[in-house]
C-alpha cells in the first residue's frame, strides 16, 4: 500500500516536471535567449487548454450525436453524461481518437502562437514596466473571458475532456506518462538544437544590444515576434495537455499565480539563459512543492489557517531573497565557445564575456 | 428608474473617489522609485482587514480605521521600500528584476492576506471572506457617510499635498528626485529620504482607500490582485507622469467600469445567458490598451502637447 502511494506521488512529480518543463522552457526562450519579459506566460497556457476544453469533445459529440442515449443533451450542462459514453465509443476507435489528440495539440500551438502574436505589438514597442503592466492584463483579459463565457471551456466550473489514449489499453498513469512526458522532451531537444544553432547566438545577440544586432542587419523587431509566437506556441502544448492529464479543464485555474509566477520562480532559482538552471529550477521548486503537500497535515493541526497560503508566502519570499543573493541562479549561464573564434590562443588575449 | 440611478451613480462616484487615493500612492512611487509597484493593490486589501478587524473584532465605529491603516500600510510601505526596492537596487538588480519582485511581494501580501482572514475565521469567528460592511456605516445630513467621508479626505489631502510639494523645501527635494534622481542627489538631496517618505505616502493613501473599501463593496483577500488593473488603467490615462491626472484618470476609469457595466446590465440584463457585470474587468483591460495605442503618455501627454503647440506659434513670431 504504502508502495502504490510512493510511486503514485512518483509519477505526478514526474508529470507536473514535464508540464513545467515545457512552460520553463517557453519562458526561457523569450525570457532568458531573448530578454522579452513575458509577464502573461499564463495567456498562452490558458489558450491551449481551453482549446482541449473545447475542441475535441465537442467534435466527438458532433460524431457520435446520433449514438447518445438522448440527442437533446447540451454539450455544456449534459457534459458529464455525454462523456460516459463517448469515452466508451472513443475507446474502440483508435484512428479518431488519436487524429483528434494530434488536432487538439496542433490547434492549441496555433491558438498560442495567435496570441503571443497579438502579445508582439506591445511586446516590441513598449518598456518593459509597461510592457509587464500591459501582458499581465492580457493574461487576466483571457482568463476572465474563460471563466464567464461558457461555451468556451464551462465557465468556472470547467468542462471535461475525452479520454483519447484509453484504446491503447494502458493504465492513465501509463498514458498520461507517454504524452506528458514525451512532449516535454521533444521539446527540451527542439530547444537545444534550436539554441546550439546560429539562430539561437541571434537571440542572444539581440537580448545583449539590440544596436548591435541591428547593426549587423538582424531585424529586431522580426526576431522577437518569432520568438513571441514560437514560446507562446510552446507554452499552449503545457496547456493543453494539462486539460489531458486532468480531464477537466477549469478556466480559473489558470492563474497568475500558477502559471506565471511559478515559471518565473523556477526559471530565476535555476538561472536565466541556461538550459541546465531551468531543468534544475523546475526540479527543485516541484520537488518541494510535492514534499510540502504530503507533510503539510502534520503542520495543519498546529496552526489556525490553511498551510496552503504559508507556503505560497514562503514561496514569494524564497524568490525575494534569490534575487538578492543569488541573481544569477543555481546554474548560472555559461560563456558561449564556438570553434575557431574560442580556440586556447585566441582567447588568451580577447575575452569574450557573457554577462 | 430614477432611484436606480442615482444607486448606480453613488456606487461608480465612491468607487472612483477610493482608486483615486489608490492611483495617486501608484504614481507617488512611480515617479520617485520608477517602478510600477504590483503589490499597491495588495496595500490596500490590508486596509480592508484592518477595518474588519476594528468593527468586528474591537466592535468599534469603521471610521476609527482610517487613521490606523493610514500608519500601518504607511509602516507596510517602507518596509517594502527598504526590504525589496532598496536592497535590490542596492545589489545591482536590473529593472526586470525589480519589476517581478514586486510581483512576489504581492504574493507575499496576497497569501498574509488569507492567512489573517483564516485566522480571523477561525479564532474570532468573524466572517472574513466575501464580505460586506454597508450596515456599519453612518449617516451624514441623509446621506451615507462615506459619500462625504471619502471625497473630503481626498480633498484635503490633495490640498495638503499640493502645499508640501510646491511651498516646502522637502516639496521641492521631491520634484527634484522626479525630475532627476542623479541630479538631485549630486546638489545634497537625500533621495533615499524622499522614496522612504513617498513610500510612506503611498502606502497611507492606500490604506485609507482599502479601508472604506468594504463599507461599500465585496470584500476578499484576493480583493488587491483586481483592484491593481484598475489603477494601472487610471494611471495609464491620466498619464503615468503626473500626480494630479491620476485622480481625473481614476474618475473616467470608476464611472466607466462600476456606472458603465452597471447601467448596461440595467438596461440589458444578459447576453449570452451571463450578466455582463462578470466582464466588468474588461473595461480597464479595454481602456488600458486603447490608452496605451493612441496616447500612450495618457491625457495628461495630451495637456503637455497642446500647451506645447500652443506656446510654439509665438516663439516663430518672436
Amino acid at each position: 500500500m504504502i508502495e502504490q502511494t510512493f510511486i503514485q506521488a512518483l509519477i505526478d512529480v514526474v508529470l507536473f516536471l514535464s508540464l513545467y518543463t515545457i512552460v520553463t522552457t517557453a519562458l526561457n526562450y523569450q525570457y532568458g535567449y531573448t530578454g522579452i519579459p513575458n509577464f502573461g506566460l499564463a495567456f498562452a497556457v490558458a489558450g491551449g487548454a481551453y482549446i482541449t476544453g473545447f475542441l475535441p469533445g465537442r467534435i466527438a459529440y458532433l460524431i457520435y450525436k446520433s449514438q447518445l442515449p438522448d440527442p437533446n443533451w447540451d454539450y455544456v450542462k449534459d457534459n458529464a453524461m455525454i462523456f460516459m459514453k463517448v469515452n466508451q465509443l472513443l475507446a474502440k476507435d483508435p484512428a479518431l481518437s488519436l487524429t483528434l489528440l494530434i488536432l487538439t495539440l496542433v490547434v492549441a500551438m496555433g491558438v498560442g502562437a495567435l496570441l503571443g502574436f497579438v502579445a508582439t505589438f506591445p511586446a516590441v514597442r513598449l518598456r518593459a514596466d509597461f510592457l509587464m503592466i500591459v501582458l499581465i492584463a492580457f493574461a487576466e483579459a483571457v482568463r476572465i473571458i474563460g471563466m464567464n463565457y461558457e461555451p468556451l471551456a464551462g465557465g468556472t466550473l470547467g468542462i471535461g475532456v475525452p479520454k483519447l489514449l484509453k484504446w491503447t489499453g494502458l493504465s492513465k498513469n501509463v498514458q498520461d506518462l507517454i504524452l506528458v512526458a514525451g512532449l516535454a522532451i521533444v521539446v527540451v531537444v527542439f530547444n537545444w538544437f534550436m539554441l546550439h544553432s546560429p539562430y539561437g547566438r541571434l537571440l542572444r545577440a539581440v537580448r545583449e544590444s539590440e544596436y548591435a544586432a541591428t547593426a549587423v542587419g538582424k531585424d529586431v523587431n522580426r526576431v522577437k515576434m518569432e520568438v513571441m509566437v514560437v514560446g507562446s506556441a510552446i507554452a499552449a502544448i503545457a496547456g493543453a495537455i494539462h486539460g489531458f492529464y486532468l480531464l477537466r479543464v477549469i478556466p480559473p485555474a489558470y492563474t497568475r499565480y500558477d502559471w506565471t509566477f511559478w515559471p518565473w520562480l523556477m526559471l530565476m532559482l535555476g538561472g536565466r539563459g541556461s538550459e541546465l538552471g531551468a531543468l534544475a529550477g523546475t526540479s527543485s521548486i516541484i520537488i518541494i512543492r510535492r514534499l510540502v503537500s504530503i507533510y503539510k497535515h502534520a503542520i495543519q493541526a498546529f496552526i489556525p489557517f490553511d498551510v496552503v497560503w504559508l507556503e505560497r508566502m514562503a514561496m514569494g519570499i524564497a524568490f525575494l531573497v534569490i534575487m538578492i543573493f543569488k541573481p544569477d541562479g543555481l546554474i548560472p549561464e555559461k560563456p558561449f565557445k564556438i570553434k575557431g573564434l574560442h580556440d586556447k590562443e585566441l582567447s588568451e588575449d580577447v575575452e569574450v564575456t557573457d554577462t | 428608474m430614477a432611484i436606480a440611478l442615482m444607486i448606480i451613480f453613488t456606487q461608480a462616484f465612491i468607487f472612483a473617489t477610493l482608486l483615486a487615493f489608490l492611483t495617486l500612492g501608484f504614481n507617488l512611487t512611480y515617479l520617485t522609485a520608477r517602478i510600477p509597484n504590483w503589490a499597491h493593490g495588495s496595500f490596500a486589501a490590508l486596509g480592508v482587514y484592518i477595518t474588519l478587524t476594528v468593527t468586528r473584532v474591537w466592535n468599534m465605529n469603521p471610521y476609527y480605521s482610517i487613521p490606523i491603516s493610514f500608519f500601518v500600510v504607511g509602516l507596510l510601505g517602507i518596509t517594502v521600500y527598504l526590504g525589496v526596492v532598496y536592497t535590490l537596487k542596492r545589489a545591482g538588480a536590473p529593472e526586470i528584476i525589480l519589476l517581478i519582485s514586486t510581483l512576489a511581494v504581492d504574493i507575499v501580501m496576497t497569501s498574509s492576506l488569507n492567512i489573517i482572514a483564516d485566522y480571523l475565521m477561525y479564532v474570532h469567528k468573524v466572517s472574513s471572506r466575501i464580505f460586506i460592511l454597508r450596515d456599519l456605516d453612518i449617516e451624514v445630513f441623509g446621506l451615507p457617510g462615506i459619500l462625504v467621508v471619502a471625497p473630503t479626505l481626498l480633498v484635503i489631502f490633495t490640498v495638503i499635498f499640493s502645499y508640501m510639494l510646491y511651498k516646502t523645501k522637502f516639496g521641492m527635494a521631491m520634484r527634484g528626485t522626479v525630475e532627476s534622481p542623479e541630479l538631485a542627489s549630486i546638489l545634497g538631496i537625500n533621495t533615499d529620504m524622499v522614496n522612504l517618505v513617498s513610500w510612506f505616502i503611498t502606502g497611507g493613501l492606500a490604506g485609507i482607500s482599502g479601508a472604506l473599501l468594504p463599507l461599500w463593496f465585496l470584500s476578499d483577500p484576493g480583493i488587491g490582485t483586481m483592484l491593481i488593473i484598475d489603477v494601472f488603467a487610471a494611471s495609464i490615462l491620466g498619464g503615468i507622469r503626473s500626480i494630479y491626472a491620476a485622480i481625473i484618470g481614476s474618475y473616467i476609469i470608476g464611472f466607466a467600469e462600476v456606472g458603465g457595466t452597471s447601467l448596461l446590465s440595467f438596461i440589458v440584463p444578459e447576453i449570452g445567458g451571463v450578466s455582463i457585470s462578470s466582464y466588468r474587468l474588461l473595461v480597464p483591460l479595454t481602456v488600458l490598451v486603447i490608452t496605451l495605442m493612441i496616447l500612450p503618455r495618457g491625457l495628461y501627454g495630451f495637456y503637455e502637447e497642446y500647451k506645447e503647440r500652443k506656446i510654439k506659434p509665438k516663439e516663430v513670431e518672436a
